[in-house]
């Protein structure tokens, strides 16, 4: 008996990488089968889960909803929910999964599977943890449709903290997401409506982590501008196009295929120079947002700035991942000291710390940089605590010998 | 002693109100509540949140809110209110409800005490209220079961009370007799009557 000879190569790669299949998904039909939450422009009270909801809700390529509750994210998935459930016959679906890490798996598959369409999900400090072995491949995935909401909460069970800290997001740093930090219901709402056009830009591909403070921001009421959907649609669509996947990522390589070093490096320089791209890309976006609706769009750096005039003014940075660090180094080249807030713990000088006085290493005259904390734990950053921190820059500048990386809480160094 | 004008502090500054009270008690629902009340007016800004920890019944509870005519940039919790709200008597035994709040401030306590219990209790100074507000919760409830739902604004009639700087240092308290309905509903109408006023006189001609 003769074994029969095989008439398929074991291994044969039958798809083209970033293949794309258009008839699968009618998406005219999918556009005409969302109603409207706002017909025109209409301004209601909303805390900063809420208006990331609206936002979600007001898009016609959001159609599933996967997600798991974790304070204080919860009302994120909350108010979609409601809102599915009162209109049945709509196309919108919640799938509630059992843990985070099977909602970013469940995105994984989704995303991939229909491009075309937005997946969002809000999350919070461990539950984004939880996610993490799936945020490091949808990262590297170039599925720009995946978006996770990240409401700031500090990243660890002991002790529970359940206040606004940025330390989850910045855990992350590396998982190969766009993270951009809004603040205010208003900021919220615009940065989740620009975030997939950043994501699935074809130059750019890459998914979006929008997130903004737990509690002090997702749970603050206050008055929020909701856009029409159709003038929120006309915007979206000027961006996202259809476009493949980039990169190894077809049917036959798909999630969890191994590859030798030599594609790993090819693939991850892909990824990072996709991930560059942004700098061009969203002033653009920014750009156009403003223009179309009146408010400031994505930019580098929020518009807030120091309320008072003299020699002290205030940078926000807004773009953590990829840190602007061209923008940081323009705009602080005049500085004689730099004093960096940071909020999350960290073991060094903080996060932000080192990404500033990177930017700033190679001017001719570097302005001496200094570090703080403030704010650990969602912990109220007085103006007391300002002044504390800005004397600590003062004195620097008249030449005294300051201790750096202190924690200040109500006008003290700790 | 000047009290703290509220109007003047909503219309030149920020007027800054801190509530104390247990979660489960309502006061994260009674502030957005206000807020939502404030925010129908267009020419207000308002922020309101609350702070809390581990999500425990009984546990307690702040909220903050600030309201102001101006656009508010401040973002940190509220350290010197001009208003304070008591939801729960037994939050004010492990926090001081008095603590940062200016001279001429003013105190809305959910209590059966009379207000110079309170004031001389809690270290008060300024104007002090007090409200009978869980037994008039009772009450409406016992109504509300017993008959229908409006009986309670009728049956119940609990005290308001008020004392002024001098009777919060002991001496003469005018009270009046309010019913809750009457209440939320004198608020209300105050409330809208005012923005109608100031929309009128913004009103090109």
């Amino acid at each position: 008996m003769t074994t029969p000879e095989l008439t398929v190569p074991l291994l044969r790669i039958q798809t083209r990488s970033g293949e794309r299949y258009d008839s699968a998904i009618d998406l005219e039909r999918v556009r005409a089968a969302h109603r409207p939450l706002h017909t025109a422009r209409t301004e209601v009270t909303a805390d900063g889960n809420t208006a990331a909801a609206i936002a979600t809700l007001q898009m016609w390529r959001a159609v599933i909803y996967p997600g798991f509750p974790i304070t204080p994210s919860t009302k994120w998935i909350e108010t979609v929910a409601a809102h599915v459930a009162a209109q049945p016959d709509g196309i919108k679906r919640v799938k509630l999964l059992e843990a985070e890490h099977a909602v970013a798996d469940y995105m994984a598959g989704a995303a991939a599977a229909c491009r075309d369409l937005v997946f969002p999900t809000a999350t919070s400090s461990v539950g984004l943890d939880h996610m993490t072995e799936t945020t490091r491949s949808l990262g590297a995935s170039g599925l720009g449709n995946v978006m996770i909401i990240d409401v700031y909460r500090a990243t660890a069970n002991y002790p529970l903290c359940i206040e606004g800290d940025p330390s989850d997001t910045l855990a992350h740093r590396d998982d190969g997401f766009i993270q951009i930090a809004a603040r205010g219901k208003q900021q919220i709402y615009d940065t989740v409506l620009q975030a997939p056009c950043l994501g699935m830009h074809p130059d750019v591909m890459t998914p979006t982590m929008p997130g903004y403070y737990g509690i002090k921001d997702s749970h603050r009421n206050a008055r929020l501008t909701v856009e029409a959907d159709s003038a929120i649609h006309a915007f979206q669509d000027r961006w996202i196009r259809p476009c493949p996947l980039p990169g190894l990522i077809n049917g036959d390589t798909a999630f969890g295929n191994c590859v030798t070093s030599r594609f790993f490096q090819g693939f991850k320089l892909e990824q990072k120079r996709r991930m560059e791209k942004v700098f061009e890309v969203l002033p653009a976006i920014g750009g156009d947002f403003e223009r179309t609706f009146g408010r400031p769009g994505l930019a580098f750096f929020d518009a807030a700035g120091w309320p008072e005039s003299g020699g002290v003014d205030l940078a926000v940075v807004s773009m953590l991942t990829p840190f602007p660090s061209a923008a940081v180094r323009e705009k602080l080249r005049r500085a004689r000291a730099v004093l960096v807030v940071n909020q999350a713990h960290h073991m060094g000088r903080g996060h932000l710390t080192l990404d500033v006085a990177d930017a700033l290493g190679n001017l001719p005259s570097a302005p001496r940089v200094l570090s703080a904390f403030a704010g650990l734990g969602g912990a109220d950053v007085s103006e007391s605590t300002w002044e504390a921190m800005l004397d600590v820059g003062r004195r620097a500048l008249a030449g005294e010998d300051v201790a750096d990386g202190r924690i200040y809480h109500e006008g003290a160094a700790l | 002693m000047n009290l703290l004008d509220a109007r003047t502090a909503l219309r030149e500054s920020v007027l800054e109100i801190r509530g104390d009270g247990k979660a489960g008690g309502g006061l994260v629902l009674a502030f957005q509540s206000l807020a939502s009340l404030m925010l129908t007016d267009p020419m207000l800004h308002v922020q309101e949140w609350p702070f809390f920890s581990s999500a425990r019944r009984g546990a307690n509870i702040r909220s903050f809110l600030r309201v102001s005519a101006r656009p508010i940039q401040i973002a940190c919790e509220v350290t010197r209110p001009g208003m304070v709200l008591l939801m729960d008597e037994a939050a004010a035994r492990s926090v001081d409800v008095a603590q940062g709040v200016p001279a001429g401030g003013t105190f809305v306590l959910n209590t059966r005490r009379s207000p110079e219990d309170c004031a001389r209790h809690l270290r008060l100074s300024g104007r002090v209220f007090t409200v009978a507000g869980d037994d008039i919760g009772i009450s409406c409830r016992r109504s509300r079961s017993a008959a229908s739902p409006s009986a309670c604004s009728t049956r119940t009639a609990r005290r308001w009370r008020r004392a002024s700087p001098r009777s919060a240092r002991g001496s003469s308290t005018s009270r009046a007799r309010v019913t809750t309905s009457r209440l939320a509903s004198a608020a209300t109408a105050s409330f809208r009557s005012a923005r109608r006023r100031r929309c009128a006189s913004r009103r090109p001609t």
